[in-house]
């Protein structure tokens, strides 16, 4: 299967698609409560939990990726999806704009 | 390049408007913590896992869980007749709770260890951290409704911190050996305040004389801001810090309005930060840098995110009505202290269960500061 290029509509989908689930998997995982080490609160009780501090950190960033950078991808895939049509519009040359008897 | 530009304007597009998707409103979010921070307190072994979590790392913050908890839910207890029954049962298991551990563990079971590592130099030996935030839940239980039994433990405790405040050249007692605190010397003068107004005592002399003193000794020359901490003869061990001085400006708005205004007012303009809908505090202004420790909690750097600077701040900003910079707090509170709901109950993940009765307590105060400042009518407390 051909993988679409990261700046295409198809490909920013994907990784937003790829991001949700990793994400959905994490919050599903009870990853969630893992984040006290914020506050410097040790989610287990035992402040030199390295691993409880990992997991609160891989939440974090999993998070902040759903909240960000998904809705981000999805309109710009939504944006290009809707330029190309326009350029790809029969009669429309590129860069024409000049040339348009409208104008 | 096509894609550059999409990436651009949807980031345009989506980051202004991110905040709105939280906005809550702030009387289910005050609902949710009250049903689980009273919920702590029917659930032993609920309460027996918060707390081991918090001791794990600061033993202050069990004994703060409770203060703060207790101080909202007599303000909760004020504002809503109905709540009254309810708030006043959980405020009095909770005091118990804390008089007893402490009568029988001693005060070094709510401190941190280093407490041990010296001697008090005031006599008698006390922690204004204790003696301050337990005269306030003893003082505000009494303003909800009097109840005999608290008086005497709450004039005992006022005349001790009375007693070796007076002791010391700039008027503040140590909380631990040879450090007194602002946020802790402020809070025993707000409870010395509640005590005037409840039981006729008069320490209006002290409040003045610490304020003046304060001024004078206890601000930081850059800023203007009171020091977090000091010696007993006022030589100041840190720099402002956030974890300190939105709940001093708070507590103080009951002894010097005018002088509590001008420091919130400072600390705003050198702690807040806000963008695209979202606020903050740092934990040091622009000009003292401290060390990172157990109250600013980890700071974020880059955007100097300070998590026990931006919790205290809802403190500060909803005292002072500071409706702009509140909203801000709470979107962030909501964006990224991962709110999780349960049972009717809320808890905030990225915290504890003192980040969660400061928000709280955030959330319900006015009526118990208000009620201090009315005058007084025959009968009433």
């Amino acid at each position: 299967m051909k993988r679409a290029p990261l700046l295409s509509p198809r490909g920013l989908v994907l990784r937003a698609a790829i991001v949700a689930l990793v994400f959905a998997l994490a919050h599903a995982a009870g990853l969630r409560a893992y984040t006290s080490i914020l506050s410097g609160t040790s989610p287990t009780g035992n402040a030199a939990d390295g691993w409880a501090a990992l997991l609160g950190c891989i939440y974090v960033l999993l998070y902040f990726a759903f909240i960000l950078a998904v809705p981000i991808a999805l309109i710009a895939a939504a944006l290009m999806a809707l330029a190309t049509r326009w350029l790809e519009r029969p009669g429309a040359k590129a860069g024409s704009a000049a040339n348009d008897p409208a104008l | 390049m096509l894609g550059l530009c999409a990436l651009l304007v949807a980031s345009a597009i989506w980051l202004p408007i991110v905040h709105l998707l939280f906005a809550r409103s702030a009387e289910r979010r005050a609902d949710q913590l009250a049903a689980r921070g009273t919920a702590l307190w029917v659930d032993a072994s609920l309460r027996e896992r918060e707390v081991a979590k918090m001791r794990g790392s600061n033993a202050e913050w069990d004994f703060m869980g409770r203060s703060f908890l207790v101080w909202a839910l007599a303000n909760r207890a004020l504002r809503e007749p109905a709540a009254a029954p309810r708030a006043l049962a959980a405020i009095d298991v909770i005091i118990d709770e804390t008089l007893r551990l402490e009568r029988e563990r001693g005060m070094y079971f709510f401190l941190m260890p280093y407490a041990r590592a010296g001697r008090f130099v005031v006599a008698p030996e006390a922690s204004q951290f204790l003696d301050g935030e337990i005269a306030l839940m003893l003082a505000m239980r009494r303003v909800v409704a009097e109840k005999p039994e608290y008086r005497a433990p709450l004039a005992a405790r006022v005349e001790r911190m009375a007693a070796r405040m007076k002791q010391s050249p700039v008027l503040s007692a140590e909380s631990y050996p040879d450090e007194c605190w602002t946020f802790c010397n402020t809070v025993a003068l707000a409870a010395m305040r509640l005590e005037d107004r409840l039981d006729g005592t008069d320490h209006a002399q002290l409040l003045a004389d610490w304020v003046k003193t304060a001024k004078r000794r206890l601000v930081d020359p850059k800023t203007g801001i009171l020091v977090s901490s000091y010696t007993v003869d006022g030589h100041h061990l840190d720099g402002p810090e956030g974890s300190s001085i939105w709940m001093a400006a708070h507590a103080l708005q009951i002894v010097d309005a005018e002088f509590a205004a001008d420091q919130y007012a400072r600390a705003r303009r050198e702690l807040r930060h806000s963008a695209l809908g979202f606020g903050w505090a740092g934990e040091w202004p622009a000009s003292w840098r401290g060390p990172r420790d157990v109250d600013s909690g980890p700071v974020i750097p880059l955007l100097d995110v300070s998590a026990g600077s931006s919790g205290l701040a809802l403190v500060g900003a909803a005292s002072f009505g500071d409706r702009a910079y509140l909203d801000e707090l709470r979107a962030t509170l909501e964006l990224a202290a991962f709110p999780i709901e349960r049972d009717g109950g809320l808890t905030y993940a990225a915290g504890n269960q003192v980040g969660d009765a400061v928000l709280l307590y955030a959330l319900e105060m006015g009526p118990m500061w208000r009620r201090v400042r009315e005058p007084i009518a025959r009968g009433a407390p």
